[in-house]
């Protein structure tokens, strides 16, 4: 079914659109490892992201950021909503993000064009999250 | 030889036997990443499978070829290759032309806009070998391409995709230095911000090439200094570009019939501007203007190329201004399984100004203006969940001044795709017309009738693909009437040309890659006066182990002209010594038996008439080393 993108005729305004498919496994893989479920209630502010969670069955989109379970953030005006968001976990999709606050524990971000994942200890620790094994080499300490 | 489609299981498990040891087993985020990456490079973006048959670098695939300009993706393209003609200018379909551009037929696009040179034709005169810091990725289509994308008729199209801030934000500084030389510096900077983004790269390169020795104590020189801007701003519906390119170079042989130039100089500048906006989900329009100033200055002891032999001209220089504005109005929309698309384009080419000196005539032509007015119309339609039909009809109409007769140019493009999981088949039949560009125009003596060049076609394509790997084999057939590049002198009426490529890649992990293709072409016209054979291939392996990438690729040539085997090996080693800085050293042609074109030569009497002599082999691709430093911030 896949190859039915194939006759999808696609002009240059949706250049950065998402790939549906690829993009819920990465999103799926980092919910369940972060918040040991299978079904997850997620807050965004990113329009191509919404569109794509909206295609996942795990996902319920909420519209309330302190209804979720996490919070995946791409505008720094969202950084005002978390204090006010409980125990929800926070993912930014710049590194910018990640790096300008603290309450944001990792990133799934674009550099150099190539999808990079970042997590910082010091934050998954102040949380009591405790990621697998193989997220070793995308861990840092500290920023 | 192209090699059937059964092969490449052979292949398959031939190259995972020679390099086993590269294949790692990646771990499930490491697996997730590397899928998404792929996804994301080839399963959207621009990516139209019905606009003809795709040759894709994607950014991924550039990166590991460190190649830094369109010069170095053309040298690896099938059937039609990066080449130089006499007055060092890129021109892919130069051959033994003494024209200063033939290349017509090749045009390139950056982000779906035209760059053109509006009396000379295509962009890709001043484009062919530009600095690529900006782009994302690039996609070739072979064949006629839809109809959508071309205001003027084309056989192949170079579309480049630029880098967006959303995956690209801050900047990059890089640097070059090669041994003979040559260097080239870039810098860019993109931000994405909410509502909108906006990105600008600038280049400067300073090409030193080998000199052509010629049996004089002045050797051919075709060095040049180029500076080149590209800029963008975009929100969600709207985008505009700006660019800027000048070039300052030594122009080879130029117009010395001997190739023995006192001087041989020629200068560009070129501004491009568009504006495109998405008026509503169907409709689209978009407006783009170049102009572009040429200067050309040429001086021989002999009579120049210039109106023949016994003019006595030896001393000549030119400027010329000219421009060209395109409009265009797209609709698109979707009826049940039936896409439809139809469109209007206009474009208006003007000779805006034109000095000489040193020749009797230094007035302006009377024809200095051609319009084209194009429509179109394209229905794809869906019948099963994999089968689709396609039907593209077009419509030219080109009208000039100066007393030079209109033309009428039409096109036909029937196509069927089939697609499932794994395989794919397309195939297009079509029809095209072309006319000769204005400035061959301008020089056929008064009086002539317009050849108009119409060619039908068939094309065929089928492909295999799966995580792992992608192989495809691709026949193409074509005959052509009134060849506009068939010399005037021959009473060739009617060519066929055949092609066929096979290619295949591999990839091991996601460090690991393997491409090869191997392709054949045949030109026969219907006198057996230059029938013409050519085959050629590539491979190339790229390898990343920890901060370290490797990248090695032969790429072979021969043809019946001179039956030499040429094999241009190129190889790459970068260490990425940090998140921002990595260093690479390229070495380009090591064998220095890459491929060399003919420059052929003749010497003019005084009576009026040119005896051949021996031609020069001009090497298109010169053995260096380079340096190539990068630092991202």
């Amino acid at each position: 079914m896949k190859k039915l993108l194939i006759f999808c005729i696609l002009s240059c305004w949706h250049l950065h659109a998402l790939e549906v498919r690829s993009t819920l496994k990465i999103y799926h893989e980092l919910f369940t490892s972060l918040l040991h479920t299978s079904h997850y209630r997620i807050y965004t502010d990113d329009k191509s992201l919404y569109t794509v969670f909206s295609k996942s069955s795990k996902i319920s989109l909420v519209q309330n950021p302190s209804s979720a379970d996490a919070l995946v953030i791409s505008k720094r005006s969202s950084l005002k909503h978390i204090p006010h968001t409980g125990n929800a976990i926070v993912l930014a999709t710049t590194y910018n993000l990640l790096h300008h606050s603290k309450y944001v524990i990792g990133a799934f971000y674009w550099r150099k064009g190539r999808a990079q994942i970042l997590f910082v200890k010091k934050r998954l620790l102040h949380l009591g999250i405790s990621l697998p094994g193989k997220y070793r080499k995308y861990t840092v300490d500290a920023l | 030889m192209p090699i059937p489609i059964k092969s490449t299981s052979f292949i398959s498990l031939l190259v995972s036997l020679l390099f086993s040891s590269a294949t790692l087993t990646a771990e499930s985020v490491d697996t997730l990443l590397n899928e998404f990456n792929q996804k994301n490079d080839t399963s959207q973006k621009t990516i139209d499978e019905n606009k003809g048959h795709l040759v894709l670098y994607t950014r991924d695939r550039i990166e590991k070829m460190r190649a830094r300009t369109l010069k170095d993706i053309l040298l690896t393209t099938p059937f039609i290759h990066y080449h130089e003609n006499r007055y060092a200018i890129p021109d892919p379909l130069a051959g033994y032309s003494l024209s200063p551009f033939v290349s017509n037929f090749v045009r390139v696009y950056i982000d779906g806009v035209e760059i053109t040179h509006g009396w000379f034709g295509s962009g890709v005169l001043l484009y062919g070998d530009i600095n690529l810091d900006f782009a994302d990725h690039i996609e070739l289509y072979y064949g006629t391409p839809s109809f959508e994308n071309s205001a003027e008729p084309s056989y192949l199209t170079i579309f480049i995709y630029s880098k967006d801030p959303s995956q690209d934000s801050g900047g990059k500084a890089s640097a070059l230095f090669s041994d003979n030389g040559h260097t080239a510096q870039t810098f860019s900077y993109g931000e994405a911000k909410e509502d909108f983004s906006y990105m600008f790269n600038i280049s400067h390169t300073n090409a030193k090439r080998d000199k052509i020795g010629n049996g004089t104590s002045t050797p051919l020189d075709r060095d040049y200094r180029r500076t080149q801007l590209f800029g963008y701003i975009k929100t969600e519906s709207q985008i505009a570009h700006l660019q800027l390119l000048s070039k300052n170079a030594k122009s080879l042989a130029g117009l010395s019939w001997d190739a023995t130039p006192e001087v041989s100089e020629i200068e560009f500048s070129n501004l491009h501007l568009d504006y495109a906006v998405q008026l509503t989900p169907q409709w689209h329009a978009q407006l783009a203007y170049d102009r572009t100033e040429s200067e050309i200055r040429q001086k021989d002891d002999l009579p120049l190329m210039l109106m023949g032999p016994s003019t006595g001209v030896t001393d000549f220089s030119a400027k010329i201004t000219t421009s060209a504005m395109t409009e265009e109005l797209t609709y698109k929309n979707q009826l049940g399984n039936h896409h439809f698309l139809a469109g209007i384009k206009a474009r208006q080419k003007e000779l805006l100004s034109f000095s000489i000196a040193g020749v009797p005539y230094s007035t302006m032509p009377a024809f200095n203006q051609e319009s084209i007015t194009s429509v179109f119309v394209q229905d794809q339609y869906r019948f099963s969940e994999h089968h689709l039909l396609s039907l593209g009809l077009s419509y030219n109409h080109l009208e000039r001044n100066g007393n030079i007769e209109d033309s009428d140019l039409g096109g036909l493009r029937v196509g069927y795709i089939y697609a499932n999981e794994n395989w794919s088949y397309k195939t297009y039949l079509y029809k095209i017309m072309f006319a000769k560009d204005p400035t061959a125009l301008t020089i056929l003596p008064p009086g002539s009738r317009l050849p108009i060049q119409t060619s039908w076609g068939l094309t065929q394509e089928l492909s295999y693909q799966d995580e792992k790997q992608h192989a495809r084999l691709l026949l193409m057939g074509m005959k052509e009437k009134n060849g506009l590049l068939t010399p005037p002198n021959l009473p060739i009426t009617e060519i066929q040309y055949f092609s066929a490529m096979a290619d295949y890649s591999y990839n091991f992990n996601s460090d690991d890659r393997f491409d090869l293709h191997l392709r054949y072409a045949q030109y026969q016209d219907d006198l057996d006066l230059q029938n013409y054979e050519d085959w050629g291939g590539y491979a190339a392996l790229s390898n990343r182990f920890g901060n370290w990438e490797l990248y090695n690729s032969l790429v072979w040539h021969k043809n019946t002209i001179d039956k030499t085997n040429y094999f241009d090996l190129s190889t790459a080693i970068t260490w990425n010594a940090s998140e921002n800085l990595s260093l690479t050293l390229k070495g380009e042609n090591l064998l220095n038996k890459g491929i060399k074109d003919k420059l052929y030569r003749f010497r003019p009497d005084a009576s009026g008439s040119i005896m051949p002599i021996a031609p020069l082999d001009i090497p298109v691709t010169d053995r260096r080393v380079t340096l190539q430093m990068e630092y991202t911030f």
